[in-house]
């Protein structure tokens, strides 16, 4: 991550179960608003929880039009674009699910709880259809990703057809559970509006590069590393290390590689504070 | 507050309901209709009987399993196999596992997909009523009938018994064959006799010999081949 870690922002759309859509804004100058966000973004086929804390908000109508409502499908969505100005930015799309003031004072925080991916719809999507054996598994997912109302976002190491004839009817989130049972090493993961799809040898290929680090430790056979947030770095990506770093601490025949698999990734992000830090576990590949 | 009471109601699940649930989300047995069959006559695809619902009771789509093997009464020393059409009823069995085709394989081997009890595993028995079928063999206490549309072949490679086995039941073309042989055999037969004491022997062919024909003609043979 080759970045200026400073000028931190977070940009929040509060679209409310009416549609209708607040803006809060880190502005270029002045003030910027205190808002902080942490979460753990894991490898299985669920959607991810994350909590998202504004201080001092004031809002013009009531905090649970902003979160799903109990008694009907009405559902609030978040956007959250974060990350280092110009620089490093990323985009987490959710549906809230809960909303609340934790402390009503001027400095009390607004939580909004968030799930990452489009949760109505992967709890209600239902989806119909017979796959011959010869299709190509990335055809069947499109399908699948078609029925969520998603974007499918593969890794080009899956080519394969799909070997069986499949049949299903029912809900698409079932759909996907059917798939990693028939393929083990398939990661099915709902992010934001797009279906991530890879295999847990290979990973996304998507590929970043990890310069500095604030503790590294090694765990059987797993890394875990603490680095500044790296807004891009998602389950799943692949991680290439500083090489001279991760031998100097753990020995040359620990490590003999400098290619790693993220497995899961804790952070905590503000704009304020000094909140800025990422945990990774990492296995490594080749 | 349909959605509450559903909620308040899954918070006081009987074991009755959880596994009433667990055995409705799979395809362990089933029943369903033809709706076409492979060119082989080995595979069919199945439409299921009940259409599925959601948790929000809201009806889906008819259920379609695409190539199900058919299985019947089948072993090495019996089969009884027919033909199956569009249309037929079925029952559906869930199998543990994955096999694609259990009519083609001969010894036990390593699963390849890890699917237990889903429509993939599914094989289907053609198993109903029909009130006017093609072919149809009744039982009853004291008579057992076979009745056919199409036309009905008896084979056997060594010879049909009938009758528990006191009058055999004979071919019209080996019938026809021996009556030819036999025919051959009087109009060949020589007798030996002595004419005198003294003198040479003679043969003679016996003169209604040359008459007979043969009684069974291949216009009226027995078709029981």
């Amino acid at each position: 991550m080759d970045v200026e870690l400073f000028d931190k922002i977070i940009n929040i759309d509060l679209i409310a179960n009416d549609g209708k859509v607040s803006q809060i804004i880190c502005p270029n100058e002045d003030i910027k608003p205190n808002i902080s966000i942490s979460g753990t973004f894991s490898m299985g086929s669920l959607v991810t929880n994350l909590s998202l804390k504004i201080t001092n908000l004031y809002l013009n109508r009531p905090m649970s039009d902003y979160s799903k409502d109990v008694n009907s499908d009405l559902t609030g969505y978040i956007q959250i674009t974060a990350g280092y100005r110009n620089t490093l930015v990323t985009t987490i799309f959710g549906e809230c699910f809960n909303s609340f003031q934790d402390k009503p004072s001027p400095d009390g925080d607004a939580t909004f709880e968030v799930m990452t991916g489009q949760f109505q719809d992967w709890i209600s999507q239902t989806m119909n259809g017979n796959y011959s054996k010869t299709m190509l598994l990335s055809s069947v997912l499109k399908e699948v990703a078609i029925a969520l109302n998603m974007n499918l976002k593969i890794a080009p190491s899956i080519t394969q057809t799909i070997g069986l004839d499949l049949n299903f009817n029912g809900y698409a989130k079932d759909f996907c559970y059917k798939l990693k049972q028939c393929y083990p090493n398939l990661i099915i993961r709902p992010d934001g509006k797009d279906l991530i799809v890879f295999e847990d040898t290979t990973g996304t290929n998507i590929w970043h590069t990890i310069k500095y680090f604030s503790n590294a430790k090694k765990d059987a056979g797993t890394f875990t590393i603490n680095t500044p947030w790296n807004p891009s770095i998602r389950p799943g990506d692949n991680i290439q290390v500083d090489p001279l770093f991760f031998k100097a601490s753990f020995g040359a025949q620990v490590v003999n590689t400098d290619k790693f698999l993220c497995i899961s990734e804790d952070f905590s992000f503000a704009t304020n504070d000094d909140v800025n830090e990422m945990t990774l576990t990492l296995t490594p590949i080749e | 507050m349909q959605q509450n009471k559903q909620m308040i109601k899954g918070l006081s699940l009987t074991e009755r309901e959880v596994t009433d649930s667990i055995i409705a989300s799979n395809f362990i047995i089933d029943y369903g209709f033809i709706s076409s069959v492979s060119a082989d006559k080995k595979l069919v695809d199945v439409k299921h009987i009940v259409k599925p619902t959601t948790g929000e009771d809201e009806v889906l789509q008819e259920t379609l399993t695409k190539n199900v093997e058919l299985l019947f009464p089948c072993s090495s020393n019996f089969q009884l196999i027919w033909d199956v059409e569009v249309g037929d009823g079925v029952i559906l069995l869930g199998m543990k596992d994955y096999v694609e085709k259990i009519a083609d394989k001969k010894q036990p081997e390593a699963a390849n997909f890890f699917l237990h009890y889903k429509q993939e595993t599914l094989k289907a028995i053609p198993f109903g009523f029909n009130d006017s079928p093609k072919t149809k063999i009744t039982i009853k206490k004291t008579e057992v009938t076979i009745e056919s549309q199409n036309k009905l072949q008896l084979k056997s490679n060594v010879g049909i018994d009938m009758l528990a086995a006191t009058e055999a039941f004979v071919k019209g073309t080996t019938t026809k064959n021996n009556f030819d042989d036999l025919l051959i055999a009087f109009k060949t037969h020589t007798h030996a006799y002595e004419d005198t004491p003294v003198g040479t022997s003679e043969t003679s062919v016996p003169s209604n010999a040359a008459s007979m024909t043969n009684p069974i003609s291949n216009s009226t043979k027995i078709k029981g081949e």
